[in-house]
Order: structure tokens, then C-alpha cells, then sequence
């Protein structure tokens, strides 16, 4: 038995060198998408690190933004750098600053293709140890992240933990009780969000473009059900400017189009190319 | 618990820690902590359930202490009837009861009889079919005193309950596996313990990577209602084929595996099945325990091939029905089972179901053009069978064969060319050791580089498979 544990235990420890070694591979040749679940979100990432002087439109988002404006087939005129809503308005943020690292925004306009239900996402999310401290607590977004960031982190280690490749590269996502998530609030949009989505319009306003949110396509049966709640929550949050049009200009589809969530699209061929008329 | 999720790596390092470092003092308390550790692995799914286990087991224990001791052979028969009827009364009500009515309800529906709902709102038993058909073979070997009935109640019930290989077999007979229960001591074999290592390497790279990845493609490209090319529906059913070999063959690696681990023997299941040259050589290499139990359990005691030709035929038609059944309660397992009655039947007649035999290509890196021509028609005859597998329901399946072949087979498929690698893997590996009982022995390459290829293959699994997850499929036989 003796010599059985000791060759296992070496053989473990042999095992983790390697494990982390084809992570770190994958990180530097930014496969890890490949490794993870919705891994297209490292697309984006690796997008935001080039240049595109030949794009007017970068369109940020979540999952039904990306199935409307998928990241591999809009690298043009629009761009896309959609990513998913655990990702938070935190994530978006991180991306956007990353972007304006590798270009210049000035006269671009910046579109946040985003579905009502989104903006209620915090830190509580089951997903944010993937969504948002593996791919963005890193010394690549580190600049972006201030203090306010960090202390909704409570425990550093497990934080830091998240950035081995072996964790990094993996699906594994523990519990998120060690973070420090907004307390519940009554209105439409958390109050992390919130404050991240300023900091993305600050942002797009200090580089010179336009900052646009726009409403992700709608199954006919939430026709009404979402607006009136939403427009009272912009006036008591006085967010009226950042969201100028979005619910007026919020495009219903049929139901049949939509996957049993009532949010994604069931398949996205059925809807035509730049539906949003960017 | 699934073997893949993190439950189980937790009850098993527990498990194992006890058991060799405070139970190895003599098989009752061994046997106890088994038959507790196994209880605790099924009662996970589902607590309830393990009454039936339980009754099954108590049930054949007791009838073969009387069989062990009643000479009349009237009574004997009485016996073992009883419990035939209890065990597959057990099966019928869990497994068939609800697709036998609810045909019945559909033929007194074209007759002009309304039958009101007979269908009962029942869960099928994790593992039912495995643990009934072990327990059966068990008391039907005393029957006819093959071997002495257990006079140990927990030794019997930790054999029937034995939980690497509860749920989803192999389906173990007891005449192998139930003496190893009774052993005084049982030494720590590194070698022994080492290769059942390899076996759970291999078969966690055939379920979480291999299976669950293919299984992505498979449920698109089998769901009702969708158009597909021919080149891409002869894709799903080359990715089903391996899908399901990866989950079974998988399964039944790391339940050897894990059995290893614990000291215990269990028998092979899967014998690079694939790689076949015929119907009748790829029946005797898949699924073994199956197989061979409908061979010594319903085949030969229907006369087996002793009688006329047509007797013969009549038996193999029975058998590979029944094996079809055996797999769901469903018309679509009936016809898979029928098809490969009809596959296997030309061969039979014609005395060549026992060509080939031997290792294929034994000794030798490729196989001659002839058995590789063999080996690829076979795979083309059994991936069209498992179409029936698959499909919901037989409309389901003559529309996708329907659609394969047309004249966009030989097209090259647009899409879902994702799973190759992982099949091109598969194929390389399972062609290397098909000769061999153990996986990835890898015996005269030197240890540095023997390790460094496990790790790599451990990273392969750790990053590109699905854990915890999805369900085993053969879990609902």
C-alpha cells in the first residue's frame, strides 16, 4: 500500500505541473475558449486586444446580443464583442477599457445590446467566478479594477486562485459566498451594474464616441409587461440620458422564434442580419 | 452519484481510506462496510429504491439457501419459478409495465375500444436491469447445482449491491464474483491496483470526452423534425456508434477500475467491439455480460443450437428480441434487436459465425485490406442498426435513414466535423490495446515518458470533458 500512495502522490504531483502547463499553453495562444463553457467570450477579449480602425460600431452585449451579432461574423463596418450576462456590466466595463487600450474611440459609437433581465445581475451569480474573476481578475484588467472592485471580493485567495491555469482554463466554479454581492434592490438594474454602467459611459464620453444601449429582440408575450416598471426605475435613478430609447425602440418578435426561456433566440437564422438597424 | 462528479471522488477516497486502513482484518467486517458503502452510493439517487435491491436480493438468498437443501425436484422447479416470477414480475412493473399498456390501449384504439388511462405514474429504478438479471443468474446456477448457495447474508447482499458495478454492470455472475467476498485476507496487489488506475484513466477519456463531447452533435443531429445532409446523418451515426461505446465501455472500465481498487476482479465487458470482422464476432465482443448471460441463460436452455436449423434460428431470434427489450420499453430497441437477429442469422446458417475468433490482426501494426475491409462494412451494418437505437420512435428512425441516403451522402458534411479528434484518439488507443484486458499498459515504454503521456491524456480529460453532468446512458436499462 505504502509504495501505492507514494508513486500516486508523485504521480499527482507530476499530474498538477502538467495540468497547469497546458493551461498556461492554452492562455497564451488564447485557446481557452476552447476549454470552457461559452468560451466564445475570450473572442471578444482577444478582439479587444487588436486594433479595427475600419470599425464605426463596436457592439458590447449579452448572449442574445451575441446570438443577433455573433463576435466571428461581425469584425467590420459593426463589430462585435458580445459576451454573456454573468459577465455583468463589470466585465463589459473591463472589455471596453481593454478596447481603448488598442484603439481610438473617438467618433466610434459604442452600442450595449442588452435584454432587460440582464441589468438585475450581480455578484451572487452562480457563474461570476467564471464570467468575471477568471477571465478579468488578471493583471491584463487590473488597471480598470479599483478599490470599490476588489472589496466586493472578499476573499483574496480564492480570488487569486481563479487565475491558475488549472482553475483558469477549467470549468470548475465553486460556490460564490465569499463575494460581496450588492444587497437586493428594488429596482430593475443592481446596483454593481449600475455604477459600471456609468463608468462604461464616462469612459465612452472621456475617448470621444457615442454611447448607445439598445434592447435585445423581445417575444410578443413581454410586450408590456417590463416597460412601465423600467421607465419609473430610470426616473427615480435619474439614468434617463444613458437610457434614451431603449424601451421605445425595443423590437417584438413572434414567440415561436424564441427558445423556451422566452430570451434566446431559438435559432438565430431565423432573424435577419443587423436586425437592430445599426 | 455519478462516477464523474465530485461526490463521488469524495465518497470514494472516504471509502477507500477505511477500507484498507481499518477492514482488512477478516470479510465480515469488509463485507458490512461494502454492503454500507454501497447502499449509501445508490441511496444517493434516489433512498427509496433501495428496497427493491434490497427485496431482490433477500429474496434470492433465501430461495437458493432452500434450493441448496430441497432434493425434490418438483419443489426446485416451485422455487425457482417463485422466484423468476418475482424478479421479472419486479422488472415488468418497473420497466414494461407502462409500454405494454399503453400499446394495448393503442390497439383497442384502432379496434373501436376506448380504454380509459392504464398507464402507471411509475420512476424506473436506476440499474434495475442489471441487478435482477445478476440475482436471477444467481439462483438459477444453484438450481442446477452449479454452485453451493451463499449461507452468508451480508457477503451476498455487498455481491449483489457491490456498487462499482451496481447501477450499470458488468452484470456479474456469482460464480466469480461472490467467492471473492469470502476471501480471509485480501492483499494490497500494486500491479493489480496500478492497472485498475489505467482503466479509470481510459474510461474517464471515453465518457467525459469522447461520449459527452460527441454527445453535443448527436442530439442535433437526431432531433425529430431537423434536415440534415445525408454525409452529416451518416456523421451522427458514426458519432452515436461512438457515443454510446464511449459511455458503456467507459462505465465499465471504471467500475473494473474502481473494483480494483478495492481488491476485486471483475470481468471484461467490452472487447475493442469495433473492430469486429463480423455480426457474430462483434456480439462476442460487446457487452459481454449481457451476452453471455442471454447465452447461458435463454439460449441454451432453449436448446441452443443442438435442435434443427429452423429450431436454431427460432432461439436466436428469441434471444436477440429479448436483449432487444432488455435495453427499453420501447419498439425501437424490439427492431434494433430483430435487425441484428436477421444480420446474425445468414452467417449462422451458413456455419460462419465462428470465423473469426482471434485478435484481429494479431502480432501486427494494420490490419490485411481484407479484414479492414470487413472490419468497415461491419461498422457500416452495426451503426445502421443502432439508427433504431437512437430514434425516438420508428417514424423517427425510417426518416433518418431516409435522409442518409440520398444523394447528399457523399457530399462532405457542412458542420459537426468537431468530434473526429476525439474519435481518431478512441480508434488509435482502442486499436493498441485491443488485445489486451488493461488499457494503456504502455509496458516498454519507459516510466518518465509512460507517466508524462498519462498526464498529458489527464489534461485532455480534465479540459475538454463534461463532468457531473450528463447521466451514463446504459443508467435506464
Amino acid at each position: 500500500m505504502k509504495p501505492f500512495l507514494i508513486q500516486s502522490a508523485k504521480f499527482l504531483i507530476l499530474a498538477f505541473v502538467v495540468l497547469n502547463a497546458v493551461g498556461w499553453f492554452l492562455i497564451q495562444f488564447n485557446l481557452q475558449g476552447h476549454a470552457v463553457e461559452n468560451g466564445f467570450i475570450y473572442d471578444s477579449i482577444a478582439k479587444a486586444r487588436k486594433s479595427w480602425p475600419e470599425t464605426e460600431i463596436f457592439l458590447l452585449g449579452d448572449s442574445v446580443a451575441t446570438q443577433m451579432y455573433p463576435p466571428k461574423e461581425y469584425s467590420a463596418r459593426i463589430n462585435s464583442l458580445s459576451m454573456v450576462n454573468p459577465c455583468t456590466m463589470a466585465g463589459q466595463f473591463f472589455l471596453l477599457d481593454r478596447l481603448a487600450e488598442s484603439n481610438s474611440l473617438k467618433g466610434k459609437t459604442i452600442v450595449l445590446a442588452i435584454t432587460p433581465a440582464t441589468f438585475g445581475m450581480d455578484f451572487s451569480h452562480d457563474a461570476t467566478f467564471h464570467y468575471v474573476l477568471k477571465p478579468f481578475y488578471n493583471d491584463e484588467f487590473s488597471p480598470w479594477q479599483d478599490n470599490e472592485f476588489i472589496n466586493r471580493i472578499q476573499s483574496k485567495i480564492i480570488a487569486s486562485l481563479s487565475q491558475l491555469p488549472i482553475i483558469r482554463c477549467s470549468n470548475i466554479i465553486p460556490p460564490t459566498t465569499y463575494l460581496n454581492p450588492a444587497a437586493p434592490g428594488d429596482f430593475f438594474i443592481s446596483e454593481i451594474n449600475r455604477e459600471f454602467l456609468l463608468k462604461i459611459r464616462d469612459l465612452v464620453q472621456q475617448c470621444g464616441g457615442t454611447f448607445v444601449i439598445k434592447c435585445t429582440l423581445q417575444p410578443d408575450s413581454k410586450r408590456g409587461t417590463f416597460e412601465e416598471k423600467m421607465n419609473a426605475d430610470i426616473r427615480a435613478l435619474n439614468l434617463g440620458e444613458i437610457f434614451d430609447g431603449y424601451i421605445d425602440s425595443s423590437l417584438f418578435l413572434s414567440d415561436s422564434l424564441f427558445g423556451s426561456d422566452k430570451v434566446h433566440l431559438q435559432n438565430a437564422d431565423d432573424i435577419q442580419k443587423n436586425v437592430l438597424r445599426l | 452519484m455519478l462516477f464523474t462528479s465530485t461526490t463521488f471522488l469524495i465518497f470514494f477516497c472516504i471509502s477507500f481510506a477505511i477500507y484498507w486502513g481499518f477492514l482488512n482484518s477478516g470479510p465480515v467486517p469488509r463485507n458490512w462496510f461494502l454492503l454500507a458503502a454501497s447502499y449509501v452510493f445508490y441511496g444517493w439517487w434516489d433512498w427509496r429504491f433501495l428496497s427493491l435491491v434490497f427485496a431482490s436480493s433477500i429474496l434470492d438468498y433465501y430461495v437458493a439457501l432452500i434450493l441448496g437443501r430441497e432434493v425434490r425436484e418438483k419443489q426446485r422447479k416451485l422455487l425457482l419459478g417463485y422466484s423468476l416470477f418475482c424478479n421479472l414480475g419486479m422488472l415488468f412493473v418497473f420497466k414494461y409495465y407502462n409500454f405494454f399498456a399503453d400499446s394495448l390501449q393503442a390497439a383497442a384504439g384502432r379496434l373501436g375500444f376506448q380504454l380509459g388511462d392504464v398507464t402507471l405514474n411509475l420512476v424506473l429504478p436506476v440499474g434495475i436491469s442489471f441487478y435482477t438479471f445478476q440475482t436471477i443468474s444467481y439462483t438459477i446456477d444453484v438450481y442446477r447445482r452449479k454452485m453451493e448457495p451463499s449461507r452468508d447474508a451480508v457477503a451476498f447482499l455487498a455481491y449483489v449491491s457491490f456498487f462499482p458495478q451496481l447501477v450499470a454492470g458488468p452484470i456479474e455472475r456469482a460464480e466469480k464474483l461472490l467467492p471473492q467476498f469470502f476471501r480471509k485476507r485480501i492483499d494490497f496487489d500494486y500491479g493489480f491496483a496500478v492497472d485498475g488506475l489505467r482503466m479509470i484513466l481510459w474510461g474517464f477519456f471515453l465518457k467525459a470526452v469522447l461520449a459527452d463531447n460527441l454527445a453535443f452533435h448527436v442530439e442535433n443531429l437526431f432531433k425529430p423534425g431537423s434536415h440534415f445532409s445525408g454525409s452529416e446523418r451518416a456523421l451522427g451515426l458514426v458519432y452515436f456508434a461512438f457515443q454510446i461505446f464511449g459511455d458503456f465501455a467507459g462505465y465499465s472500465l471504471i467500475a473494473r477500475g474502481v473494483a480494483r481498487l478495492f481488491g476485486f476482479d471483475l470481468m471484461v465487458n467490452f472487447k475493442a467491439p469495433y473492430f469486429s470482422r463480423d455480426i457474430a464476432e462483434f456480439w462476442r465482443r460487446w457487452h459481454i455480460s449481457l451476452s453471455t448471460w442471454f447465452r447461458d441463460y435463454v439460449y441454451i436452455p432453449l436448446g441452443g443450437s443442438r435442435g434443427s436449423t429452423a429450431a436454431a434460428m427460432g432461439n436466436i431470434f428469441i434471444v436477440f428480441m429479448l436483449s432487444g427489450l432488455w435495453h427499453g420499453a420501447n419498439w425501437t430497441f424490439l427492431v434494433w434487436g430483430l435487425l441484428n437477429a436477421a444480420l446474425y442469422l445468414p452467417i449462422f446458417i451458413f456455419g460462419l459465425h465462428r470465423l473469426h475468433h482471434g485478435t484481429v490482426a494479431e502480432g501486427r501494426w494494420l490490419p490485411g485490406l481484407r479484414d479492414a475491409g470487413l472490419i468497415l462494412i461491419n461498422f457500416s451494418v452495426v451503426c445502421l442498426a443502432w439508427t433504431f437505437f437512437r430514434a425516438e420512435n420508428l417514424g423517427h428512425a425510417f426518416a433518418y435513414l431516409s435522409e442518409l441516403f440520398s444523394a447528399s451522402l457523399f457530399s462532405f458534411p457542412a458542420a459537426f466535423r468537431g468530434g473526429l479528434p476525439w474519435i481518431a484518439l478512441a480508434v488509435l488507443v482502442e486499436w493498441m490495446d485491443r488485445d489486451r484486458d488493461v488499457p494503456l499498459k504502455l509496458e516498454r515504454v519507459p516510466r518518465s515518458m509512460r507517466w508524462a503521456a498519462y498526464s498529458l491524456l489527464l489534461a485532455v480529460i480534465y479540459y475538454r470533458g463534461y463532468f457531473g453532468e450528463r447521466d451514463f446512458i446504459y443508467f435506464q436499462f
